[in-house]
């Protein structure tokens, strides 16, 4: 193997390097007397400077044009690189909400940096896989670490519950999709994602059959479980809600976004040979994903839950540019822009979230009453970040809503998905204002001061400026994006 | 040989097809968090045999064949760490609330 190929996934080794760096710094310095401190804060603080770190090979990579790279086993092209990205700074982001939340955590701090470090390294594989059986290492190094962290507090049986629930479907969900993909394998006969979409396109003009059908059906119950897609989304609100919250903001952008990724990439290339009506199907799972999260978050009392359903109705958003992906560049560059965006409201949500919980001791929407009387600027942040997930005009969520329904409308077939969105739109403001309301026009006050921490005030400050700054100047991300969406025009 | 005792492709799809259905009732209806498990492990173990006729039987010589032997030594391997992880979740959802039935873990609710 030429030594050159591995600068090709120095994203990959730079991450490996790093998990087991934390994780090495954690053994090695003494956690009691006067190194106490350096074992408190350095392997956070590594895990978030390495995270960020790895954008460089990032940048470095981003550009060159489309390859496929290790005998074919992953494809880097500005598409993934774009993923890559992004699954960085969500680490980043994460870590810096993590270290308040579990500072009296009494086994495994460390450990849990570590951990989320692996998850990354597992984003960035399963975003660039191009070979089935690296999809599956990579699915399963997503899965692994996210159902221990979602776990992670051991004493609360709330936590463990959402362990186990995470584990079971997901496990359960994860061999079904492997029991599909051996079905693809065995009729394109090849585990190779670009050569098999040409085999199996052979294989539908010589007759085809129901194996093929069964076979993306199947891929869809693994790949929709990761994404949270009606119907496949019931874990979805007991896990962010039994989650220790900064694991929730992870779950609730990381692997979704991953998850978009490899869906994007495996439906465009072997959704058409393997079913042709694939993007009916997926439309009306969309608009289904669209109803349920936004019709069962009306009546959410608890702010986790509240934005479990939520996140789950952005996927419906998400998976119309999916639908509409294959035939213009529009899509493919609304779909990784809308991608961003939501990273950027999601996680601040999130920030604030935890935020009131750590000061509350819950996650109870009641809980904000007169917020913004005792936190005024952590209400402001909270209402923007609210009305971005809505789609309201001077945030970036409202760029990225006029992108995907744009696209929709511009194909012409799918015109009605951009109305189905719209309407669902206008229901989210229903639950997002009513959040609003209780922290603005609430006559009682549940708070009465906020004690903030460093790392989550960085991540609001971050989210908060990334929000505004690219819902009223776009510009720079929309011309990101439009080079992250050569992929269209690449296979 | 006779034709009738040749076993094929057919053969080997039809006993994974139906171990797989059986994980899957098992997962289904099963309320024990490990044989839940079992029937996961099951799943794989069909997809396993699934891989292992399609490159017995269906794939060109040469590279292709093995990729599917490849593929399933690594699923086993990953099987085992999803049952260890797996396990230890159950394990410590046991000391804490007594139970390993998902149905009675129900501190969440909507």
């Amino acid at each position: 193997m030429p030594i050159d190929d591995l600068t090709q996934v120095s994203v990959q080794l730079h991450l490996t390097v790093l998990a087991i760096l934390v994780l090495a710094l954690d053994l090695v310095i003494p956690r009691r007397g006067t190194w106490g401190l350096l074992w408190n804060k350095l392997p956070a603080g590594v895990a978030t400077a390495g995270l960020l770190l790895g954008l460089y090979p990032v940048a470095l990579l981003w550009g060159i044009g489309p390859r496929t790279e290790f005998s074919g086993c992953l494809a880097i092209n500005n598409f993934v690189l774009f993923f890559q990205g992004i699954f960085l700074v969500v680490g980043a982001l994460v870590i810096l909400l993590s270290i308040d939340f579990f500072r009296n955590l009494r086994q495994g701090y460390n450990e849990y940096f570590s951990l989320i470090v692996f998850l990354v390294l597992g984003m960035t594989v399963l975003a660039a896989a191009n070979d089935l059986v690296v999809l599956v290492v990579a699915f399963e190094l997503v899965s692994i670490p996210s159902y221990v962290l979602a776990a992670y507090l051991r004493r609360d049986p709330k936590s463990n519950e959402a362990g186990l629930k995470y584990f079971l479907y997901g496990a359960a969900a994860s061999a079904m999709m492997l029991y599909g993909l051996t079905i693809v394998y065995g009729l394109g006969g090849t585990t190779n994602l670009l050569a098999l979409g040409e085999k199996l396109e052979a294989h539908v003009i010589a007759g085809g059959g129901l194996l093929a059908p069964l076979a993306l059906v199947l891929m869809g119950v693994g790949l929709g479980y990761k994404i949270a897609m009606a119907p496949f989304h019931a874990w979805a609100p007991d896990v962010y809600e039994g989650a220790p919250t900064p694991v929730t903001t992870l779950l609730s952008v990381g692997p979704k976004a991953a998850g978009f990724a490899i869906v994007a990439r495996v439906l465009w290339q072997l959704g058409q040979p393997l079913l042709g009506g694939w993007p009916m199907l997926v439309a009306i799972l969309a608009t289904l994903t669209m109803f349920t999260g936004n019709l069962l978050a009306l009546r959410q009392t608890n702010m986790k839950r509240m934005l479990a359903y939520s996140s789950i109705a952005h996927a419906g958003y998400m998976l119309i540019a999916v639908v509409v992906g294959p035939n213009t560049e529009w899509a493919a560059q609304s779909l990784v822009f809308y991608i961003g965006a939501y990273v950027l409201m999601n996680v601040g949500a999130f920030a604030v979230a935890i935020l009131v919980e750590r000061n509350a001791g819950n996650a109870l929407i009641a809980s904000y009453d007169g917020l913004a009387r005792s936190a005024p600027l952590a209400a402001a942040a909270m209402g923007i970040f609210l009305l971005s997930l809505t789609g309201i005009p001077g945030t970036v969520g409202f760029v990225g809503k006029f992108l995907l329904f744009g696209a929709a409308i511009n194909s012409q077939t799918w015109w009605w998905l951009a109305l189905v969105g719209i309407i669902n739109s206008v229901i989210s403001l229903y639950y997002y204002m009513n959040v609003v309301r209780v922290m603005y026009f609430s006559k009682a006050r549940h708070l009465e001061r906020i004690r903030w921490s460093a790392g989550v005030a960085a991540v609001i400050c971050v989210t908060l400026a990334g929000t505004l700054a690219l819902g009223i100047a776009p510009m720079p991300l929309l011309s990101i994006t439009a080079h992250a969406s050569y992929l269209a025009a690449y296979f | 040989m006779s034709q009738y005792l040749a076993v094929g492709l057919t053969h080997y799809l039809v006993v994974a097809a139906l171990l797989f259905g059986m994980g899957l009732f098992a997962v289904i209806t099963r309320n024990h968090a490990v044989a839940v498990l079992l029937g996961v492990e099951l799943m794989l173990n069909a997809a396993n045999i699934n891989l292992m006729a399609f490159s017995r039987f269906r794939a060109s010589a040469g590279m292709a064949a093995l990729q599917g032997q490849a593929f399933a030594l690594i699923v086993i391997a990953l099987a085992a760490c999803e049952a260890v992880v797996g396990l230890a979740i159950i394990l410590v959802l046991y000391r804490n609330m007594a139970t390993v039935n998902p149905d009675e873990a129900d501190e969440l609710k909507w």
